[in-house]
Parts: C-alpha cells; sequence; structure tokens
C-alpha cells in the first residue's frame, strides 16, 4: 500500500457537519472513516452520570448519514470515545444506536464494540503494588480514600485493542475511551506506515477542521512513506503551515513532546510545508518507545449543586458586595445551623473577577455585574434551601450606606432557584503500568441485518 | 551600542490563547507573528518564569513550565488550575479566557 487515505468527518462526533463535503471527499476514495466522539472538556458529570456530550437525537442523525457511506462505499467507519466518556454504558447506546439504523435500512453489517471501563478493585491493586502515578505536575498522588470515593473509572486505551478488530475487516468498530489519535494511528501502523507519522497525523486529525483557517468540519489526511499531507474539505477553508503548527501546540502541556500509551511523539525536528494554497505537507515526526502505561480517568460525586443569578447596577451595592456575602453566610447558618458543615457557597461576581477569579489582575467592577450564587449541598434540598437564604440576603442585606431599601438586585428568571442536581469532580488522572494493551479493553463482536 | 524597544505582545503575536490541559493544568500559547521576532525573544528569554509570575501575581514556581517551540515559532507556559476542571468555585471551565492578562503585556526587545 503506497498511500492511506483517512477522512475525518467532524472533529465531535455529535456536533455536525456539512453532508456535501463529506460527499466530496468521497470523490478522493478514502480508505476509512474515523470519528472522536469524547472530551473531558466540558467536565467530569459524563463519566459520573452517563449523560452524552450530544443529545441521542443528534448521534442519530450522523449514524444515518456515515452508515449509509459504510454500506454503499464499503468504508469502515472507526469512532473512539463513544458518548463522551467512553464508558461501557455509552458504548452499547452506540451500539444500540448503530443496530437500529442498520435494521431500518436494511444494512448487513459487523461491528466490534471495544469497552474501557476499569474495576476499582484493580487500580486498588496496582495502586498497593506502586504502578498507579500522577500524570502531570499538577496531579495529586492517589490515595485509598480518593479511590474509595470514585464513582467510574475508565482507561485511554492505545492501538492495540483496535488493531485487533482492524484483523477482522469489522465494518464498524465502536470503541469506548481510547487516547484521542488511537484509532488513526492504529489503522496507519496496521498498514505498516511510519508509527511516528501514524501518531502525528491521529493527533492532529481526531479534531477534525480544527487545524484549518478558518476552522472547518471535514478532513482528508493521506499518509505516504516519508510524510502525510492534510486537506480540508470546506472550500472556505485552508490548511496553512502555521495553522497546522498552532494545532499541534493545542491543549496539551508540552509542544513537541506527546507521551501516549507505548510511546512519546517527539515533533521537536518535524517540517510543516505548504503544497498549494489548501494543503499542508508534515514531515519529521519521531517516536520514541516507552515502557506502556494506560491513563486512567475516573470521577467521584461530590453533591449537589443549586444556583442563583442576580445582576446588579447600583454602584454601592457593586462596591458592598464582599460585604454582603459575609452577611449572607452568617444569616445562612444563623436560619440552618443544622447544616454547617454540609455546603459550601460562594459569590462569583461577572464584571470584577468572574472569569479569572484569583488571577484577575484589575478588579475595578464593570458598571453592572452579575453575581450567581454557587451552592454545593450534601443533597439537593440543602443546596437549593441554602442558596435560598443566600439570596434573600443578596436582595436585602442592610450593607454599610444603604440609601435604596427596596432591593439589592434585579432577577431575571423564576424560580429564583436552580436545582442543578448531581456534581462530579476528577477523583483519578493517572498513569497505570499494564503488561498487556489488550487487557483491560476487551473486544466483543456483533452482525447486524 | 544596543537600542531597547518596548513592544507590545499583541502586536508581536499571532496567536495569544490558553486552554485546559489535563484537568489540572491551564496551558498558555503565544505564537509569534514571524521567525524574527521569535528569534529574538528566545535568544534573550524575555518570556520567563518570573516576568509571567509577576503578570499573574503568583509565585514563580507556580509557572510550571515555559517552553520554546521552534517548529511554530511559538512559546508555551504551564500553570496548575485553582481547583480541578469543574469542581466547586469553576470560574472557566475550558480555560479559554486564561491568556487575557498577556494581552497587555509589554516586552523590552534589545536588538
Amino acid at each position: 500500500m503506497s498511500e492511506l487515505k483517512v477522512l475525518t468527518p467532524t472533529g465531535m462526533m455529535g456536533y455536525g457537519f456539512p453532508e456535501e463535503d463529506l460527499l466530496k471527499a468521497l470523490d478522493h476514495n478514502p480508505d476509512v472513516m474515523v470519528v472522536d466522539s469524547g472530551s473531558i472538556d466540558s467536565g467530569p458529570q459524563k463519566l459520573g452520570s452517563g449523560s452524552m456530550t450530544t443529545p441521542e437525537d443528534a448521534y442519530r442523525a450522523e449514524f444515518k448519514i456515515l452508515l449509509k457511506v459504510v454500506n454503499d462505499k464499503k468504508i469502515p467507519l472507526y469512532i473512539s470515545s463513544a458518548g463522551g466518556a467512553g464508558s461501557n454504558q455509552q458504548v452499547d447506546s452506540f451500539r444500540k444506536m448503530v443496530e437500529e439504523i442498520c435494521q431500518q435500512e436494511g444494512y448487513q453489517l459487523s461491528i466490534a464494540c471495544i469497552y474501557a471501563d476499569i474495576s476499582k478493585e484493580h487500580v486498588r491493586e496496582m495502586l498497593a503494588a506502586g504502578k498507579v502515578k500522577p500524570c502531570g505536575k499538577s496531579v495529586p498522588e492517589l490515595t485509598e480514600d480518593e479511590l474509595d470515593c470514585t464513582k467510574n473509572i475508565v482507561g485511554q486505551m492505545g492501538i492495540e485493542p483496535f488493531m485487533r478488530a482492524i484483523e477482522r475487516d469489522t465494518h464498524v468498530i465502536i470503541a469506548g475511551r481510547a487516547y484521542d489519535p488511537a484509532p488513526i494511528a492504529a489503522i496507519g501502523i496496521y498498514k505498516g506506515f511510519d508509527p511516528a507519522l501514524c501518531w502525528h497525523m491521529g493527533k492532529i486529525l481526531e479534531c477534525g477542521g480544527l487545524c484549518a483557517e478558518p476552522a472547518c468540519q471535514v478532513m482528508l489526511g493521506t499518509l505516504r512513506e516519508d510524510h502525510f499531507e492534510l486537506e480540508p474539505l470546506s472550500e472556505d477553508s485552508c490548511c496553512t503551515e502555521i495553522s497546522v503548527a498552532a494545532h499541534t501546540l493545542y491543549e496539551k502541556s508540552h509542544p513537541y513532546l506527546l507521551p501516549g500509551p507505548g510511546g512519546t511523539l517527539d515533533l521537536s525536528g518535524c517540517r510543516f510545508e505548504q503544497i498549494d494554497n489548501r494543503r499542508v505537507k508534515v514531515s519529521g515526526s519521531q517516536f520514541v518507545r516507552t515502557p506502556y502505561t494506560v491513563k486512567l480517568e475516573g470521577v467521584k460525586m461530590t453533591g449537589y449543586r443549586t444556583t442563583t443569578i442576580a445582576g446588579v447596577r447600583d454602584p454601592n451595592v457593586i462596591a458592598a458586595l464582599d460585604e454582603i456575602e459575609t452577611m449572607a453566610r452568617y444569616f445562612v447558618l444563623q436560619n440552618y445551623p443544622q447544616y454547617e458543615n454540609r455546603f459550601k457557597m460562594r459569590f462569583q461576581v461577572y464584571g470584577r473577577d468572574g472569569v479569572l477569579g484569583a488571577l484577575e489582575p484589575d478588579l475595578t467592577p464593570a458598571k453592572e455585574v452579575c453575581v450567581v450564587i454557587e451552592v454545593l449541598g450534601e443533597t439537593q434540598d440543602i443546596a437549593t434551601h441554602i442558596c435560598a437564604k443566600a439570596r434573600v440576603a443578596l436582595l436585602h442585606a442592610p450593607y454599610a450606606g444603604r440609601i435604596a431599601t427596596s432591593g439589592n438586585c434585579g432577577f431575571m428568571l423564576t424560580p429564583l432557584e436552580i436545582p442543578l442536581g448531581e456534581t462530579y469532580e476528577f477523583s483519578i488522572y493517572h498513569l497505570m503500568d499494564v503488561s498487556d494493551p489488550c487487557v483491560h479493553f476487551p473486544v466483543k463482536y456483533f452482525n447486524v441485518g | 551600542m544596543n537600542t531597547v524597544e518596548h513592544a507590545n505582545l499583541m502586536e508581536l503575536a499571532s496567536v495569544i490563547r490558553s486552554k485546559n490541559a489535563s484537568p489540572f493544568e491551564v496551558t498558555f500559547d503565544i505564537i509569534f507573528k514571524n521567525k524574527s521576532i521569535y528569534e529574538v525573544v528566545k535568544k534573550n528569554q524575555i518570556l520567563n518564569k518570573e516576568i509571567l509570575a509577576e503578570l499573574y501575581n503568583v509565585s514563580p514556581d507556580h509557572i510550571l513550565d515555559v517552553i520554546y517551540f521552534d517548529a511554530a515559532n511559538a512559546v508555551k507556559f504551564n500553570m496548575p488550575r485553582s481547583a480541578p476542571h469543574a469542581s466547586f468555585g469553576e470560574t472557566d471551565m475550558h480555560s479559554a479566557q486564561q491568556h487575557v492578562p498577556l494581552q497587555g503585556l509589554v516586552l523590552e526587545l534589545e536588538s
């Protein structure tokens, strides 16, 4: 095989893509379609509660388009980190959607599901053996207590579990949590291309057309012996040396060393070259093997959140907000002494330091500010009761020098308190040593139609 | 004799951004407009832990790394997040607005 063409319809399954760009990409005869579906960017609740990144109908609409291509053109479809968190439950939700569509449309397809849930007991044994380490300088050591509190754990699979499904010529692979570049790296390495180029192309294409200027969805990547090539399918977008190099740095803590399962991609010597006004050629990437580790992601439930949103225009109130917050805290505990130490409460002041928090260098407030009261309680009831009392205090607290006595803020919404349900926090973001890259990621095969 | 010029980072860079990198860190990217500007900044290590710590009013050991990347004319540095991603007290889930103080940074360029 002299080249391998990988089509990525979008950087995030469920976010949508222009169907005409996808159809245009098919004229290039791609060998495989690969879509990443996972991200921890918008928080730990997907792994905690099982909620998915987008509503099911958004996934279904994309599956309908993609499965038609799989069926009509015999181009396989690989999906990774199903549903957002890539838990077993989300893999099965995706499988059910695929099966339903295949049955409706009369497609006969083979499906491989690769699961990524990791048992707490196994992590406990590995932790005791000293084989679980923080992933990054800012991550604390994992403790037994923290592990006990953890609800769900997934591991990021590497290329090896994908290769097992690729070997069997599976039409559709639905994988649980995976290292984002893994499915593209797996097919490239399986077909015999340079692992460094395969990992690097995977790293760029897992985000779809985010490497183009302006960013778009549908992208085509072509792997060859000593380089790969990137082309956006949207006519309004271009890949440039700068847009691709910039994307190489995106959302990771080192610009040119990318550690992953089984090795580190070293991009210090890589070259980005403009081919024409829309395409860029990449070469010179290096891959250095390292002892095999799997990144674990785990979440714990921290309670229930309730919030209320208020606007403040009176400059006297704006100046007194810290004083009012102190009064609110006192008022809340006066009313609910039984809830002491069973909740946390804070005011977030947009228009002052609401976005930068402690890093805000300029604390001059705007002429009007938005106060969001955030309460985290042991139960939803506690959170809502505390939030309601804090809201009363915000509205009526007699701060020093008050002359407007009707109320300290304006509300836009009723009911005033908004219960937000369960809240989660990452408790595990650690690397675990493994001896067999496949052992934690079982593959199950299904035939539909 | 060397002359010192003052230049606003906004005028020297084509990208200044921040983003969450793992649930525990925020990463900052500055991509310079061209190789010659980048080389001056790199040669004199104008962007360093001390200047960045002062800008964000944190101690220098709070700035985890300052890494120069020639292939992209870029500098990257990292900071720990004040609390894990999306936990109580979150102000910027994607850490996408933490770059703003950099927009006001004035660099001394010696040429």
